[in-house]
C-alpha cells in the first residue's frame, strides 16, 4: 500500500511540476486521504527520528541553522524550510524526498510548524523532540489568544519522545515544563539582555524584570554585529552572521537541540559551520543590485518580531524604508497588530508604504507623528525602493503574502534574487 | 485647558492593538494644540479623582480575570464619574466588564460593574472579522474577535448597526452600546483610527464639560478616510 501511495502521489507531482504547478500541497492531500499510515511508516524509517521546531517567531531561521549544524556534522537531514508548514505539506516533503523505490535516504527530519499544525502533526506522529521557541502575541485572528497558544506548544511538546528544548526566559514556556515526561533541555539568555528580549507580559511594563525559573544548559552571553558569546560548562566565541537580537538566540536554541540530538556539543566544528550561514528565505536576506545598492527583506508577521526588526534601523543607515501591509489570511485578516508595533524610531527617515493595507499603515504613521510617502501599486513602490545609488541601502518591511509578491516583482525588475528561489 | 486621559488596565488588557485609541486621542489634541496629561491605571493602582476621558482595551481571559477583582473595588468611583458625564471609552473585554455581568460557558457568574445596560453570556462559536457598521455621524470599521455574546436592555441604545459583521451578539445588528457620555464596542482596529468622526465625538463630549465654549476645529483627516474607504471594502 505504501508503495503505490508513493507511486501515485510522486505521479502526481511530477505532472503538477510538469504544468508548471506548486506540488506543496495537493500530493500530500491525495495521499492522506487514501493511506493514513503512509506518513508514519515513511518518517518511523529515520534513525534518529523527527524533531519538531514551533513557537511565535524564529522557527523558519532555527529550524536553518539546526538543519545546517547538523548537515555540516554529516547528517542527512530532510527539512521543510520552504513552506509546506503543515502535515499534508510534510507528506508531499516526504513524497518529493523519497526515491521510487520507496527509499528515503535520510538520518533525521527538522520540521518547522506552528502551533496549531503542530498539535495535529504531534497526534499523529510522535516527534523524538521538540524545540520552542517564544509565544508572544502573533496573528490574533487565528490563535484567538496568546493563553491559548501555549496550550498548544504544550500538547505538542507532551508528545516528544526523547526531549524538549525550551527557552527558559519565556514564561508561558516556562510553565509547561511541568507538564512533560520528556527530558528538558534550557536556554535561554543572560540578565544584561533582559532590555533586548522582551517576553509577551512585559509588552506594555515598563518595569522590565528578569525572568528565569530553571538553569540553563546553554545561555546567550552577549552578541554583537559579527560574534555572540554562549556558555554551556564554559564560554566560547562564536561567528554571527545574521542580523538582530532575536537571531542570536535562535543559534542557541538550535545549539541546546543540537545538544540534545547528539549528546555533546563540538565547538570547533560548531565555529566554522555557523561561519557559512546565511538567512533564511525572506529573513533579513540581502539583495544585491546590479550598481551595488543592498536591499534587505524582513519579513514581518506580528508585533514582537515588528518590534524587534525594528531595531534593524538603529543598527543600519538605510536609506529608504518600505513597509508592506497585506491583511490575508496568511498575513493575518486583523491589522490591529500595527497599533502594538512602535514605529517612533523610524523618524527622520524616508518611509514609503505599499500593499492591501498600506493606508492603515500610513495612518499609524501619521499617529505616531512620521510622514510616509504611500504608493498603491506595488510595482511603483519596487521601483521607488530600488532607485538607489551604488552606495546606498534599503529595508523592505513585508507580511507573508507580501513578501513573495515584492520578491516576484524584484525578479521581474531582472535583480536576481539569491538564496532560496520562489 | 488640559484634558486628562486615564487608560485603565493597560498592562493587563493590551492584546488587539486598543491602545491605539489612546494615541489616536492624543494625536487628535496634540494637532489642535490642546494641552493633555495620560494616567495609566493598572491592577492595584489608584483611580485619579478628575478625570475627562477614561478608556480600556480588550484583554486574554487570563487579563479579565485579573482586573476582575481590582475593577469591583473601582466600582463605585467609576460610576459616579459615568454619573458626572466623565467619558469612556471600553472595547472589548472592558466592553464586557461595564456591563452588568458576563456568564461563561460553564455558567459561572462574573459579575460587572454595572455601568453600560447591557449582559454577556458566552456563546458557542467565537465571532471573528472583519466588522463595518454605522451611526448617524460615523461610519466605524474594525476588526472583532471574541465568544461573549452581548445583549443590550430594553431602552437602551448602541453605538452603531452592523452592515458587515457579528456586533453585539451576530443576530440583532446591534453593535456597541452608549449610555450618556459611556461608549462600549467589540471593534478594535483600534476602532478609533479610522473614525475620526466618533474620536472627535469623544473629544467634544469631553471639552464640554470643562470648556463648553470651546469649538473642536477641523483638521486633515483625509489618509484616514482613505484608509477607512480601503477597509471598508475588505471581505469579513
Amino acid at each position: 500500500m505504501n508503495y503505490i501511495s508513493l507511486f501515485i502521489g510522486k505521479t502526481v507531482m511530477l505532472f503538477m511540476r510538469l504544468m508548471g504547478r506548486n506540488a506543496n500541497t495537493l500530493p500530500g492531500l491525495i495521499i492522506e486521504r487514501i493511506n493514513k499510515k503512509y506518513l508514519k511508516d515513511s518518517l518511523s524509517k529515520l534513525e534518529k527520528g523527527v524533531i519538531v521546531v514551533t513557537g511565535t517567531n524564529g522557527k523558519t531561521t532555527t529550524t536553518k541553522i539546526l538543519s545546517s549544524l547538523l548537515e555540516g556534522l554529516g547528517y542527512r537531514v530532510l527539512t521543510n524550510q520552504t513552506g509546506g508548514n503543515y502535515v499534508r505539506g510534510v507528506i508531499s516533503l516526504v513524497l518529493d524526498k523519497s526515491s521510487w523505490t520507496n527509499k528515503l535516504n535520510y538520518d533525521i527530519a527538522i520540521l518547522e510548524l506552528d502551533e496549531a499544525h503542530g498539535v495535529h502533526f504531534a497526534n499523529y506522529f510522535n516527534p523524538t523532540g521538540v524545540v520552542t521557541l517564544n509565544i508572544l502575541r502573533d496573528q490574533m485572528d487565528r490563535f484567538g489568544e496568546i493563553d491559548k497558544t501555549a496550550e498548544l506548544v504544550k500538547k505538542i511538546a507532551k508528545k516528544a519522545r526523547s526531549f524538549v528544548v525550551i527557552n527558559s526566559n519565556d514564561p508561558r514556556l516556562s510553565k509547561i515544563s511541568n507538564h512533560l515526561s520528556s527530558r528538558i533541555y534550557w536556554y535561554g539568555y543572560a540578565e544584561d539582555l533582559k532590555d533586548v528580549f522582551i517576553s509577551d507580559d512585559q509588552h506594555y511594563d515598563k518595569n522590565v524584570k528578569y525572568f528565569i525559573e530553571h538553569k540553563l544548559d546553554l545561555s546567550l552571553e552577549s552578541y554583537s554585529k559579527n560574534a555572540l558569546n554562549v556558555k554551556a560548562e564554559k564560554s566560547y566565541q562564536l561567528p554571527f552572521n545574521l542580523s538582530g537580537s532575536y537571531n542570536a538566540l535562535n543559534i542557541v536554541a538550535a545549539l541546546t537541540a543540537l545538544k540534545a540530538i547528539e549528546g555533546k556539543l563540538d565547538f570547533v566544528k560548531i565555529e566554522k559551520i555557523l561561519s557559512e550561514i546565511k538567512p533564511a528565505f525572506g529573513r533579513g536576506e540581502i539583495i544585491k543590485l546590479a550598481n551595488g545598492a543592498k536591499v534587505q527583506l524582513q519579513l514581518v508577521k506580528n508585533p514582537s518580531g515588528f518590534n524587534q526588526s525594528l531595531s534593524l534601523v538603529n543598527e543600519n543607515n538605510f536609506d529608504k524604508i518600505g513597509i508592506v501591509i497585506n491583511d490575508r489570511y496568511a498575513d493575518g485578516r486583523d491589522v490591529s497588530w500595527l497599533y502594538d508595533t512602535d514605529f517612533k524610531n523610524l523618524k527622520d527617515n524616508q518611509v514609503f508604504t505599499s500593499g492591501i493595507r498600506y493606508l492603515d499603515m500610513a495612518v499609524r504613521l501619521k499617529h505616531q507623528g512620521i510622514e510616509s510617502k504611500n504608493i498603491e501599486e506595488l510595482r511603483n513602490f519596487v521601483e521607488e525602493l530600488i532607485d538607489l545609488k551604488e552606495d546606498q541601502s534599503a529595508i523592505i518591511y513585508c507580511t507573508y503574502t507580501a513578501m513573495l509578491e515584492v520578491r516576484r516583482l524584484l525578479r521581474k525588475t531582472g535583480v536576481s534574487v539569491e538564496g532560496v528561489g520562489l | 485647558m488640559k484634558l486628562h486621559i486615564v487608560h485603565l488596565y493597560q498592562k493587563e488588557m493590551n492584546i488587539y492593538g486598543d491602545t491605539g485609541n489612546r494615541e489616536v486621542l492624543e494625536y487628535r489634541l496634540k494637532s489642535r494644540g490642546i494641552e493633555y496629561k495620560t494616567t495609566i491605571v493598572n491592577v492595584g493602582d489608584d483611580l485619579p479623582m478628575e478625570a475627562d476621558i477614561i478608556i480600556g482595551g480588550g484583554g486574554q481571559d487570563s487579563g479579565q480575570f485579573l482586573v476582575q477583582e481590582d475593577l469591583l473595588k473601582k466600582k463605585d468611583q467609576l460610576q459616579k464619574m459615568a454619573k458626572d458625564g466623565v467619558v469612556m471609552l471600553m472595547v472589548c473585554g472592558m466592553y464586557q466588564l461595564f456591563g452588568d455581568k458576563f456568564i461563561t460557558s460553564k455558567k459561572e457568574e462574573i459579575k460587572g460593574i454595572d455601568i453600560l445596560p447591557i449582559t454577556t453570556r458566552a456563546g458557542k462559536k467565537r465571532l471573528i472579522g472583519n466588522v463595518v457598521a454605522k451611526n448617524t455621524y460615523s461610519t466605524i470599521v474594525g476588526y472583532e474577535n471574541h465568544s461573549g455574546l452581548t445583549y443590550l436592555k430594553d431602552g437602551s441604545t448602541s453605538l452603531a448597526e452592523v452592515v458587515l459583521g457579528a456586533g453585539n451578539n451576530g443576530k440583532d445588528k446591534s453593535e456597541g452600546c452608549v449610555l450618556n457620555n459611556v461608549f462600549g464596542t467589540y471593534m478594535h482596529g483600534p476602532v478609533l483610527s479610522k473614525s475620526p468622526e466618533l474620536a472627535d465625538e469623544l473629544l467634544r463630549r469631553a471639552l464640554k464639560r470643562s470648556s463648553p465654549a470651546y469649538k473642536l476645529e477641523k483638521i486633515d483627516d483625509s489618509l484616514e478616510i482613505e484608509a477607512r474607504k480601503v477597509a471598508v471594502n475588505r471581505p469579513r
